[in-house]
């Protein structure tokens, strides 16, 4: 099993390889998945009876949310892979997570407010979902800016994953003393996010969306990932002749 | 052992008395900071009542992000560092000691000074005690949190502002607990709940942090 | 109790510093890495001090070390005599400490802030730590910048009679220590 992992997706080389091979069914998974979900959420779910057809927005809202929180998750892993085992490719697909989380954060935090407007009257609202979202932005963007700034790329990586780290450490607790923070705060009641029993016709559009938003982050990654082996591989013979052979 | 916790917290503290404006400075942007809000909100003195829980912290919070950034930058100037990464005892004693000192050094004063600034703000006696505990269990989660911090951005040259940004998202649930035991202090309610959540918060921190500080400061000198 | 380097190759942002660098130290004997500016001689002993990751190749030192770099490890804010007490706690030593300060020539100057000292006398009290603990090996980079000719002897002094001790030393310099050919080894890159 082991041998398989690394002929198949440890070494930057063969990484490159094996997911240029296997990007294209990626690709394809998620059209088919974002086709159904866009098509079957946007028009054949039936509108909510609370709030009409802008509740259509939850396809993209909470999707993007739940794939921002997977994402640093994924990241975290890696750091952890980095750190302690030092495979280069989780430190590749650390950094190269990075943005699409922080995109996909501030899409749900955009989303979180358009939803807001017609629902609460107001585009923002101190509570805890979006507020620990809020957070969550900050801490990809921080990362982002630690990377930024160191020039050496073995410290550069390492760097990254102990802040991915200590930020996933602190994340249930961030999210939980929000939870925390709102109920004592509490405002106006909210309507409610996640329906305790959602019809199964707006379920499966919302749980196929959340699969393609999954696959479309796969895809982003892997382009990503593929373009960092390119870069940080340039001076070997195998990156020159793919460069040739592309070119 | 002991013979170097004590010599080390003995002469960071000696170093930092010399260098006196290294800690009067975060001490004395403190009390500016909190002047300010009077300024900027006006003279009201129920509305300040009502916020200054949030100001203080707020500017305690800020005083610490600021002196945390030189925990490590003098020593790395100094060549010091190398000493300390190659030294037989293990690293995460030693900044252990180095974090002691610096919170004996900065978080101390902003404990003495806090009940004056209560007072100005207007604070009953119940949310100054409880200001004076929630600072006094706060402020170590807050320095140990900046260790970690400060370690990774010790071989940066002109971070800026880069610390602060990678910390305070972390500060926010010590600071969350902090206010809750003001506001239940506010309406006389006991505080001791907050209180024992604040000190799970530190010994969770203290937990983690010596360690991962010890990771950073190696990443940090790698890149000489 | 060998000190051996081997095959040690370094990168810098796609920069080869140095390539396959190799050498073997016996107790008693001498390192002095010649090269020109910029050519990686602090980032080698910093790399066979332990405080760079090796990149490339294997370091084999079973022994403790003192390591001196450009700056000189010590805390400008305390006095001679206070920072040479800090480094025997660092140490855990048991020496005492005035016959090293005058062993340094620093005995006049040991009430002073080592921050207003001399380039060279702050030069002279990081060697203070080679006396207060003994350790087989020492790595030192241009330990003779900016000490005056009775410094440089000081230093020769000290560096011959470590190494009568079966003691080893890697030495970054500019120009060659003139120390016994027998304990001499050069690498230059």
């Amino acid at each position: 099993m082991l041998t398989w992992l690394q002929k198949k997706w440890l070494s930057p080389k063969n990484f490159y390889h094996t997911a240029g091979v296997y990007l294209p069914w990626i690709g394809s998974a998620f059209l088919l998945l974002f086709i159904y979900g866009l098509i079957s959420g946007l028009f054949i779910a039936p509108a909510d009876y609370q709030q009409g057809d802008g509740f259509r927005i939850i396809y993209v809202h909470v999707p993007s949310a739940f794939t921002a929180m997977m994402i640093y998750f994924v990241m975290a892993c890696c750091a952890f892979l980095t750190l302690v085992w030092r495979i280069k490719i989780a430190a590749i697909a650390m950094s190269s997570s990075a943005s699409i989380g922080a995109w996909f954060t501030a899409l749900a935090l955009i989303t979180g407010s358009i939803w807001g407007k017609p629902m609460w009257g107001t585009w923002w609202i101190w509570d805890a979902r979006l507020t620990s979202v809020l957070i969550l932005l900050f801490l990809y963007l921080g990362f982002i800016a630690l990377q930024s700034v160191i020039s050496d790329q073995q410290s550069r990586d390492r760097a990254g994953a102990v802040i991915a780290l200590v930020g996933v450490i602190n994340l249930p607790i961030i999210h939980y003393s929000v939870i925390w923070w709102n109920t004592l705060h509490q405002g106006p009641t909210l309507s409610k996010f996640a329906v305790p029993s959602i019809a199964p016709s707006m379920l499966y559009p919302l749980l196929a969306m959340i699969g393609a938003f999954f696959l479309f982050y796969t895809v982003i990654l892997l382009m990503r990932m593929r373009n960092a082996i390119l870069l940080r591989e340039m001076k070997t013979e195998w990156v020159t002749q793919v460069v040739n052979y592309e070119s | 052992m002991s013979n170097l916790i004590i010599a080390m917290i003995r002469y960071e503290l000696l170093i930092t008395m010399r260098a006196a404006y290294s800690w009067v400075t975060p001490l004395l942007f403190f009390i500016i900071v909190v002047c300010l809000f009077p300024l900027a909100i006006g003279p009201d003195i129920d509305l300040l009542n009502k916020i200054a829980p949030g100001i203080i912290w707020v500017a305690a919070l800020l005083a610490i992000v600021i002196s945390i950034n030189q925990l490590f930058s003098q020593d790395r100037e100094e060549g010091y560092l190398d000493e300390l990464l190659l030294s037989s005892y293990p690293l995460t004693l030693l900044i252990s000691c180095k974090l002691i000192s610096h919170w004996i050094a900065h978080g101390f004063p902003l404990i003495i000074i806090s009940p004056c600034l209560g007072f100005i703000l207007n604070l009953s006696t119940h949310q100054e005690y409880a200001l004076v505990m929630t600072l006094l269990i706060g402020t170590p989660t807050l320095v140990l949190l900046g260790a970690i911090g400060s370690a990774l951005t010790v071989g940066i040259r002109h971070h800026g502002l880069l610390l602060p940004i990678l910390i305070m998202p972390l500060y926010i649930p010590v600071l969350i607990f902090a206010i809750g035991a003001m506001t239940a202090a506010s309406v006389n309610q006991p505080i001791v709940g907050y209180l024992a959540i604040l000190g799970a918060l530190f010994l969770i921190t203290l937990a983690f942090s010596p360690l991962l500080t010890s990771i950073s400061l190696r990443i940090g000198v790698n890149q000489c | 109790m060998n000190f051996i380097m081997h095959n040690i190759s370094f990168q810098r942002e796609d920069r080869w510093l140095f390539k396959n660098l190799n050498s073997e130290l016996m107790p008693g004997q001498c390192l002095q890495v010649q090269g020109a500016n910029g050519s990686g001689k602090s980032t080698l002993l910093r790399i066979l001090a332990g405080l760079i990751e090796l990149q490339q190749g294997e370091v084999i030192r079973q022994q403790p070390l003192h390591y001196i770099g450009h700056q000189n490890g010590i805390k400008l804010n305390l006095t001679v005599a206070e920072n040479l007490a800090l480094q025997a706690a660092l140490f855990n030593s048991s020496t005492c400490l005035l016959p090293v300060i005058h062993h340094i020539g620093l005995s006049p100057l040991q009430d002073t802030v080592a921050g207003n000292l001399s380039a060279g006398q702050k030069r002279r009290l990081s060697f203070a730590k080679l006396l207060l603990s003994k350790k087989p090996l020492w790595i030192l980079d241009e330990p003779t910048t900016s000490l005056d000719k009775s410094g440089q002897d000081y230093f020769i002094h000290l560096l011959n009679e470590h190494l009568a001790n079966q003691g080893m030393a890697v030495i970054a310099t500019h120009h060659p220590l003139f120390i016994d050919e027998e304990r001499n080894r050069c690498l230059t890159l």
